[in-house]
């Protein structure tokens, strides 16, 4: 749990120096999910969202999602530009894109950070972001690991507070058993201390 | 409906009632298959997520669309439908909605409609409507026991199939 909470800290550096504000992590929770319920994992299935997704490459496949409000997405770009809070009113090209950069720079240190404790190299692919509702953001990864024949996924979620805002920025890392092993072995599940 | 009258309908599930409410949340690429009889007043729900039994070896059928629609069939027929008067509407197999960055989906929706309607053909039940492909989620429920399948999207308002 330690090693999960040091990649969510490196996260939030990195989610710092994009923005040029000061953000921490919050307390992670970590549950397996059997893959029926996937599509509840954030609550109510049919809230609207916005998504970063990023798939996971290298010893072992699976996902990333990070899953936002389209209003916490909002307040990210005018953080992220620089700009008064409250300017960002749509997501055109120019948010979508900044999004997608939130997606993989923050993916990609929470990857990272967790293999590094994990001796597992976990690479990131090109982010896509999604806007629906959240079960059927999830759907397709749900598809995935079905094709794997997966019964379930890792599911670890956090938030990110910068001064007084709270970004209600959930990661979901689903992946196949492979990572769940390597996870352990690394001494990332609860009940270690590393 | 109340929460204990609402069955939902996860991946790969199927269900079967007379009185509530099946439901299926936020279908991405998956299919709904709804079912009812009728004279009956028996109907069913299948949330299909693959299109092929070949893809996989699940021992729950209702994960594959081949397999999916004649145990669906013989579900209703166990609890008293007729499989003669059975009907069928179809919601769901869209490819969400992407707004940018280099990443990809499968795009299994298309397929998965495809295998629904051949699984709904060889079966010899007939579609009488259906809600399907497209790029947003939807969420379908069917109520009992009148029958009535109703589909929402995001930023849609629910209509009737």
């Amino acid at each position: 749990m330690v090693a999960l909470a040091r990649a969510a800290a490196s996260t939030a550096t990195a989610l710092s120096g994009m923005i040029g504000r000061t953000v921490r992590a919050n307390p992670l929770s970590l549950r397996a999910v059997p893959l029926a319920s996937l599509q509840q994992i954030a609550g109510d299935p049919e809230r609207e969202v916005i998504s970063v997704h990023l798939g996971i490459t290298g010893r072992t496949d699976g996902h990333v999602l990070l899953v936002l409000s389209e209003a916490t997405a909002r307040d990210l770009v005018d953080l992220m530009m620089g700009r008064e809070a409250g300017t960002t009113t749509g997501l055109h090209t120019l948010e979508v894109s900044a999004l997608a950069e939130v997606g993989n720079v923050t993916g990609a240190h929470f990857l990272a950070s967790l293999g590094e404790d994990a001796d597992v190299v976990m690479t990131p692919t090109p982010p896509l972001v999604l806007q629906d509702m959240f079960g059927a953001v999830v759907d397709p990864l749900a598809v995935m690991l079905d094709l794997a024949e997966l019964d379930g996924a890792l599911v670890v979620d956090t938030q990110f507070t910068c001064d007084e805002q709270v970004f209600d920025l959930m990661f979901f890392v689903l992946s196949d058993p492979k990572l769940f092993e390597d996870l352990a072995r690394g001494s990332c599940l609860p009940g270690s201390n590393r | 409906v109340t929460l204990a009258e609402r069955l939902p309908a996860g991946l790969g599930e199927i269900c079967v009632a007379r009185e509530g409410e099946i439901i299926a949340y936020s279908l991405g690429s998956c299919v709904a298959v709804c079912l009812y009889d009728a004279t009956s007043r028996v109907g069913g729900m299948a949330h299909v997520v693959l299109p092929d039994s070949s893809l996989g070896s699940r021992r729950s059928p209702g994960h594959y669309a081949d397999c999916a629609v004649p145990a669906l069939v013989e579900a209703l027929r166990s609890s008293g439908a007729c499989s003669a008067r059975l009907f069928a509407r179809i919601a769901g197999g869209a490819a969400v909605l992407a707004l940018g960055g280099k990443g990809t989906l499968p795009a299994i929706g298309l397929r998965n409609v495809q295998a629904v309607k051949a699984a709904l053909a060889l079966a010899h039940v007939d579609i009488t409507a259906e809600h399907t492909g497209g790029t947003q989620g939807r969420t379908i429920r069917m109520l009992l026991p009148g029958g009535q399948v109703f589909v929402r999207t995001a930023h849609s308002a629910e209509v009737e199939l």
